[in-house]
């Protein structure tokens, strides 16, 4: 018998730890994400220059020393790169931060109660739901002004009715399960059935909704700042850098635009294999159907 | 002979392992023939029915023989077992919910079963013969343009057994027909079953739980326990001369309709896991006469007077 | 001990847009439909009937998990109707029941020893949580899961649906309740571990001086524990009276039939069956008259004008224009 790469076993060791396919989609989207996590919060360490700084002359092809060029301003593309990664995640996260805060909750006490509160919350909510998600975040983007804190308030406002409505649909499903009813003939409060019964059930959907948010939360900031509504300049932004790459497209210099495309394009595809992968993973009885 | 299989092994495939399901059954059926294969859950039982039809997980492993009609069928293409599932094999399945499309009139679904098998067929001769199976299942043939979920449930097991009959399948295996019915209903499907049999020279395996429901029709049944065929006997041989200590322990635990008899009796601990089977006898850690052999060694299948017996209390009699 | 007072349950029918539009009454399935019943301590009451009589529904009403439409329910003295969401909450611990369906009754995120011991919390009995995780301990011992520690930990889909159904009973019992309902509690299960919980039902019965109300569709099972039986048709009681003298001798044409359905293993006895045509109607639409005349091979022509109302006869109360 051959000797075994270490590739080969390494993958074995892969599959052993998760045993399915999914485990694979879930383990390489993990890795994009671990990868871009420390790009963001050891920036400053992996940047070879200041992000803001003119370091070289206006557009020059990738090369030994900027290995992914600079863009029209003398500014070493990859440094942007890097420390785009800090602003395009930590708006992400506190975007959906923000979401899930306000639409967990809305969504678990609207469809465990029922009712008109329920009517009136669901009502709004497919009210925000059906305006079309970046024209409303430009729109509050907009109202509100640039700013972390405000970009994030505007991705929230589009997110937070799918928190709301998965919530709700799942807690009004989940409710009629026999073990609530069991919960209630022992005696159970509501707020225990609640968040002892229902909860604990409905979880697995928030984190996988929670993961796949994220996701589109990076590209929504992307979107904002590449429509000139996103962080003020010059702070590096893959979506405002993606905008300025492309003017310059026509004088062949293909790097400016190339090089946040594939960061969006790779930690949106990171994502998404995560949370498929931890939707079959986190649920105990798909895991014992295998 | 029109159904036989010889040391038949149904393996499924987990993340912890193989399932033995089927480990080794040898089993026949005789034209006009009625064969109750019986057993709990978990058994092997209904591995068995969909097995012969190759219905299971693509990731199953088979071996041994399956033969309709001296035609071998476990190695065979796909494409050549499409035609035999329905045609030569049909089958009942347990809940006729599920297994109608709710969204396709009767007689539609019977058009484009018919047609599956006989493409020239028009939808005039389909209606036709629609008609005549239905009334023998007794439903009017006017209801062919509703709706499965227009039925009862008893009536929708009855379109399926028709659903089965229109193609006049060389054998038909009915996995527990009547299980998700109520008593009454239950009763009168078994009673509709029994007649067509009769009619139709029916050679069927009928796969259930329910030791009750055999005894009413079998010719002969099969005990299942753990994967493996443990007795194989007539049914009154079976009810009255039980070989095998499970088979025994088995009809002493169902409740009779003796009034007086009120002593509850009951096999105790539960089925072995059959990713890890016992590498004796699989029923030896429940058993009440177990020797030091049945621990050791799988017990050979012997013939005692008319029943075929997988124990070793009957191994040293012939010995 | 327990009282039941013509009880009724009546469900809406969802009208169509169509139908709201053009004024059509609104209709109700009567699912139980005024019964009567008394259950006295430490008997068991065997309810009887085919999916769809409201054998469940009544069930539920009992425990008030569904609100009756009228009718009252006497518990020992106690008006369980009458009583507040907060006293009904506290009164709990004193009637419990036990599911058909053991995987759905659990939680799936939940170890079935925390499931066992939330109700002593609930409850407030035992006193820290050392002392509620031996009681827990102690009851999965008495229901036959040892060792014990083996259990506790584990999530309800590790376990076998007999083992399921055991940390059920053993959710039910740790309270110590006077009452317990037990809904078609081993009729999923298999054969074999059907009799092994069964008796273990009839042993707890007398440890722990149980009351039952035993709703079951399988006549066989209960003559080991039933001393009363009713049986039940499309939201009516129509035989009610001591179990022996009713299965020995069963009256109203729908009990006969019940019994005779019962598959029999003796090949032999290849009994003549009593078996009627066609299957319960549809609760929306019942038959005029008595319920059951469309598949009664008695029939008379009153049968399908009057509904027979329950009447003494022979010791015990039948619903029947033949007697």
């Amino acid at each position: 018998m051959r000797k075994k790469f270490i590739s080969e076993r390494l993958g074995e060791f892969i599959s052993d730890l998760f045993g399915t396919g999914t485990g694979w989609l879930t383990f390489i989207g993990a890795m994009i994400l671990i990868f871009y996590i420390v790009l963001a919060i050891f920036s400053p360490q992996i940047a070879p220059y200041n992000p803001t700084e003119r370091v070289g002359r206006s557009l020059t092809a990738p090369n030994d020393q900027f290995i992914f060029g600079t863009d029209n301003l003398g500014r070493d593309v990859l440094s942007r790169v890097i420390y785009g990664a800090r602003i395009a995640l930590m708006i992400a996260f506190i975007a959906v931060a923000i979401a899930a805060g306000v639409g967990v909750p809305l969504g678990l006490i609207s469809g465990f109660l029922g009712g008109p509160l329920d009517r009136v919350l669901t009502l709004i909510m497919d009210a925000i739901y059906s305006f079309p998600g970046l024209i409303l975040a430009i729109a509050i983007a907009a109202v509100l002004g640039p700013g972390v804190i405000n970009i994030a308030i505007s991705i929230a406002v589009v997110y937070t009715p799918t928190y709301f409505k998965v919530i709700r649909n799942q807690v009004s499903s989940v409710k009629s399960e026999l073990y609530v009813e069991a919960a209630k003939a022992l005696g159970a409060k509501n707020r225990e059935i609640l968040m002892k019964y229902i909860f604990p059930n409905v979880l697995p959907s928030i984190v996988v909704v929670l993961s796949m948010n994220l996701a589109d939360a990076i590209m929504t900031e992307a979107g904002l700042s590449f429509l000139g509504l996103g962080i003020a300049p010059p702070t590096p932004d893959w979506g405002f850098d993606l905008s300025n790459g492309q003017r310059f497209v026509l004088s062949k210099a293909w790097w400016g635009l190339l090089f946040p495309g594939i960061a969006i394009i790779t930690v949106v595809l990171g994502f998404s294999m995560f949370s498929e992968g931890l939707n079959e993973l986190i649920n105990p009885t798909i895991r014992e159907r295998r | 002979m029109i159904f036989e299989a010889k040391d038949l092994k149904i393996y499924y495939k987990t993340k912890k392992g193989f399932v033995k399901a089927v480990d080794n059954i040898s089993l026949s059926v005789e034209k006009g023939q009625t064969v109750g294969l019986v057993g709990e859950s978990g058994c092997g039982k209904s591995t068995f029915g969909q097995g012969i039809l190759r219905i299971l997980p693509p990731s199953t492993f088979y071996s041994g023989s399956l033969k309709i009609e001296n035609q071998e069928l476990l190695g065979i293409p796909e494409s050549s077992m499409r035609k035999i599932r329905g045609k030569k094999i049909g089958m009942i399945f347990q809940d006729p919910m599920t297994s109608l499309n709710p969204v396709m009139r009767i007689e539609k679904l019977f058009y484009e079963t018919l047609r599956t098998h006989e493409p020239e067929i028009t939808e005039e001769e389909a209606r036709k013969r629609t008609a005549k199976v239905l009334e023998k299942v007794g439903i009017e043939p006017e209801r062919m343009r509703e709706y499965s979920f227009q039925f009862s449930g008893g009536m929708r097991q009855r379109v399926m057994i028709a659903l089965t009959l229109v193609l006049n399948p060389l054998l038909v295996i009915a996995d527990e027909p009547t299980t998700s019915l109520d008593v009454i209903v239950q009763a009168q499907i078994m009673n509709l079953l029994n007649e067509l049999r009769k009619e139709y020279d029916m050679s069927m395996i009928l796969i259930t739980h329910d030791l009750g429901v055999v005894a009413e029709m079998a010719d002969k049944i099969c005990v299942m326990y753990a994967g493996h065929i443990v007795e194989e006997a007539l049914s009154e041989d079976l009810y009255y001369r039980p070989k095998h200590p499970y088979t025994e322990l088995l009809l002493k635990s169902i409740p009779n309709t003796n009034i007086n008899d009120l002593e509850l009796k009951y096999i105790p601990g539960s089925p072995p896991d059959l990713l890890n089977p016992p590498i004796g006898c699989r029923f030896a850690p429940r058993c009440p006469y177990k020797k030091e052999i049945c621990e050791k060694k799988v017990p050979p299948t012997v013939k005692v007077d008319k029943t075929k017996v997988k124990c070793w209390l009957y191994s040293e009699v012939e010995q | 001990m327990i009282r039941v007072n013509n009880l009724k349950k009546y469900f809406p029918v969802k009208r169509t847009v169509g139908e709201v539009l053009l004024r059509v009454p609104q209709r109700f399935v009567k699912a139980v439909d005024g019964i009567d019943f008394t259950i006295s301590k430490g008997e068991t009451f065997g309810l009887v009937g085919e999916s769809g009589s409201g054998k469940t529904t009544t069930g539920r009403l009992i425990l008030r998990l569904v609100e009756p439409t009228s009718g009252k329910i006497f518990f020992e003295d106690i008006e369980i109707t009458k009583l507040s969401k907060e006293e009904l909450r506290k009164f709990r611990k004193n009637m419990q029941i036990i599911f058909q369906d053991p995987m759905a009754a659990l939680n799936p995120y939940m170890k079935v020893g925390e499931a066992i011991k939330h109700g002593l919390e609930i409850h407030n009995i035992g006193d820290i949580n050392k002392e509620r995780k031996n009681m827990v301990m102690k009851m999965l011992e008495r229901v036959n899961l040892s060792p014990p520690e083996d259990f506790y930990y584990r999530y309800p889909h590790e376990l076998s649906g007999g083992q399921k159904q055991r940390i059920v009973i053993a959710r039910a019992l740790i309270l110590k309740p006077k009452f317990v309902v037990a809904d078609e509690a081993i009729a999923m299960l298999d054969v074999s571990v059907r009799s092994q919980l069964l008796k273990l039902l009839i042993d707890l019965k007398n440890e722990f001086d149980l009351t039952f109300l035993f709703i079951t569709h399988d006549l066989a099972t209960t003559k080991y524990i039933c001393n009363k039986i009713g049986v039940m048709y499309l939201g009516k009681i129509v035989e009610i009276g001591n179990f022996k003298e009713i299965y020995n001798e069963p009256l109203h044409p729908y009990t006969k039939a019940l019994i005779s359905a019962v598959p029999e293993p003796d090949p032999k006895k290849k009994k003549e069956k009593l078996i009627p045509e066609g299957e319960v109607p549809n609760p929306i639409n019942p038959p005029s008259g008595c319920k059951f005349h469309p598949r009664c091979p008695y029939a008379m022509d009153v049968c399908k004008v009057e509904e027979p109302s329950l009447k003494e006869f022979k010791n015990r109360k039948i619903a029947c224009h033949l007697y």
